[in-house]
């Protein structure tokens, strides 16, 4: 027994690890757009950090549950009610057969995360349940979840189980926002950018497009001149590389992108802000800070130096 | 090393280098995955590029080990004898843009079939989505421009042209190259240890079967 879908909202996806080693491949790494939520979430119930938890975009989804166990919630903002009580996000909360969940529509970042006791169970594809919706591969079926869905939940065996109720600590989750500033390297072909007026790439203020995906988030606000017709021999991109179209608009990529590209790489947001990607939304405000690959090394030392005490030293930010 | 294999920075975890071939390219991309030492290794159109872990290693110290991998003396160990052959399918019900290629080309047919397993492939580049192979080699009187349209579902085991190159879809997928054919051949196989069968700089040679054919092998 576990969970029962009574609505699966905008996008539900179960994401878990991402795939690694298979980019040569074609495979991209995909798992949670947010991985550090992701994370947050299954810290909050005991598990493996990596474990298969549902990444619900934008909100409107529900869930019954048909056993006991114990969930916990991270990410965006949003409404929780359990059986119509709201509800306290980043703690973790213990839910018995029956209880009805219900996530209103998500008003800050784009995605939270439900993780339960013992994580979901989901298909396993190359070494990872996470969902790859372009393929439809892992997850549960390879699709969203919707209506009447069945899921399982795995043993709490290897659960670090403790009587107590787990509170995130503040610090961690507060970074929740509607306006962002991204730290980013400059790409290999940046210099292709036109500089008009001494404006620059990275003092522009773009806005999140409607056209958002896991794939990738096009940017509006700016459109950016290039020096050449915007077509390149195709070159290795990865999640958080800007690319520009031969239109001009640039286009951000996420998690399930494309692992090769032919679009000019103009900026890359640094490892230590990626999982920040997965919580941008329509409407909402970006700009691109430039930072150098020390400067970027530090940051990330830095904040991974930060989440130990919560989240132990094999945790890693990607 | 040349002069122009110049690495450069990508991002804060990734570095570049444009190589002066694709036998160098082919060699280094094996040669850089056997050593452990990266966490993706991505062979591109001209060059390739390494994701490396900066909590593990400096930024610098990447460069620098990628640098001096370049300067090693890597002979390469591809054979020429290895070559997969690839049954196709060019009937109506597979090849369902052979009537827009034969347009396109002037050709009938016959004789694009007769010029597509008339030459021998190689696999070039695996990239864009999982197990897409953009293969070399083509007859060049097959090169065609993409569909204006791209199709959001493309079956598993399409082969598509464009751009002078052949392209064989491993898994089910959107995608915008005019499908020439279709090989019952599971491209994918979640059973083996390296799971997609295409490989860099294998050869490859099409075989024309019938639908019963087809159905049979399925």
């Amino acid at each position: 027994m576990g969970l029962e879908v009574i609505n699966g909202g905008i996008q539900t996806t179960m994401q878990g690890s991402a795939r690694i080693g298979f980019r040569h491949k074609g495979v991209p790494g995909g798992g949670p757009a947010d991985r550090l939520s992701h994370a947050l979430a299954n810290r909050l119930v005991g598990n493996h950090l990596d474990a298969v938890a549902l990444e619900i975009t934008l909100g409107g989804a529900s869930f019954r549950f048909t056993t006991e166990c114990r969930i916990g919630l991270t990410g965006g903002e949003a409404e929780v009610h359990i059986n119509g009580v709201i509800q306290k996000q980043h703690r973790t909360m213990i839910i018995r057969s029956g209880d009805i969940l219900n996530t209103g529509p998500i008003t800050k970042g784009a995605r939270i995360y439900l993780s339960v006791a013992g994580g979901f169970v989901g298909d396993e594809w190359l070494g990872s349940a996470s969902t790859y919706l372009p393929a439809g591969l892992g997850g549960f079926g390879g699709r969203p979840l919707k209506a009447k869905d069945k899921l399982r939940i795995g043993s709490t065996s290897h659960c670090e189980m403790s009587a107590e109720i787990q509170n995130t600590p503040p610090e961690l989750d507060s970074e929740i926002r509607s306006s962002w500033i991204l730290r980013a390297t400059p790409g290999p072909e940046t210099d292709l950018i036109v500089q008009r007026d001494g404006a620059d790439f990275f003092g522009s203020a773009f806005t999140i497009s409607n056209r958002a995906s896991r794939m990738g988030i096009a940017l509006d606000g700016q459109t950016l001149q290039l020096e050449s017709d915007g077509r390149l021999p195709s070159a290795a991109v990865f999640p958080g590389t800007v690319q520009c179209t031969s239109s001009g608009q640039p286009f951000l990529l996420l998690a399930d992108a494309q692992t090769t590209g032919g679009y000019p790489r103009i900026a890359q947001v640094i490892r230590a802000d990626r999982y920040l990607l997965g919580q941008l939304r329509p409407g909402d405000g970006l700009r691109f800070q430039r930072s150098s690959q020390s400067e970027a090394a530090l940051i990330l030392n830095k904040k991974t130096d930060l989440l130990k005490d919560w989240l132990g030293d094999t945790f890693e930010l990607e | 090393m040349s002069d122009s294999e110049e690495v450069f920075f990508s991002g804060d975890d990734s570095l570049g280098v444009t190589l002066s071939s694709k036998e160098r390219r082919n060699a280094l991309a094996r040669h850089l995955q056997d050593s452990g030492q990266w966490r993706e290794v991505i062979p591109g159109a001209v060059g390739l590029s390494v994701q490396f872990d900066p909590l593990a290693i400096h930024p610098d110290e990447a460069m620098l080990a990628l640098q001096t991998a370049l300067t090693v003396k890597i002979t390469s160990t591809e054979s020429s004898s290895d070559t997969l052959v690839i049954p196709v399918c060019y009937g109506p019900e597979y090849g369902i843009d052979m009537a827009h290629i034969s347009s396109l080309t002037g050709l009938a047919t016959n004789e694009i079939i007769a010029r597509h397993i008339g030459r021998i492939h190689r696999v070039d580049m695996i990239g864009f989505t999982p197990g897409f192979a953009y293969l070399e080699g083509g007859d060049p009187s097959l090169d065609v421009s993409r569909l204006e349209t791209p199709r959001l579902h493309v079956a598993a085991g399409s082969i598509g042209l464009a751009g002078g190159l052949c392209g064989l879809y491993a898994l089910p997928g959107p995608g915008g190259w005019p499908i020439v054919g279709r090989t019952p051949l599971a491209l994918f196989d979640t059973a083996a240890r390296d799971p997609f069968r295409l490989q860099v700089g294998l050869s490859v040679r099409f075989e024309e079967i019938s639908d019963a054919d087809f159905k049979v092998w399925q």
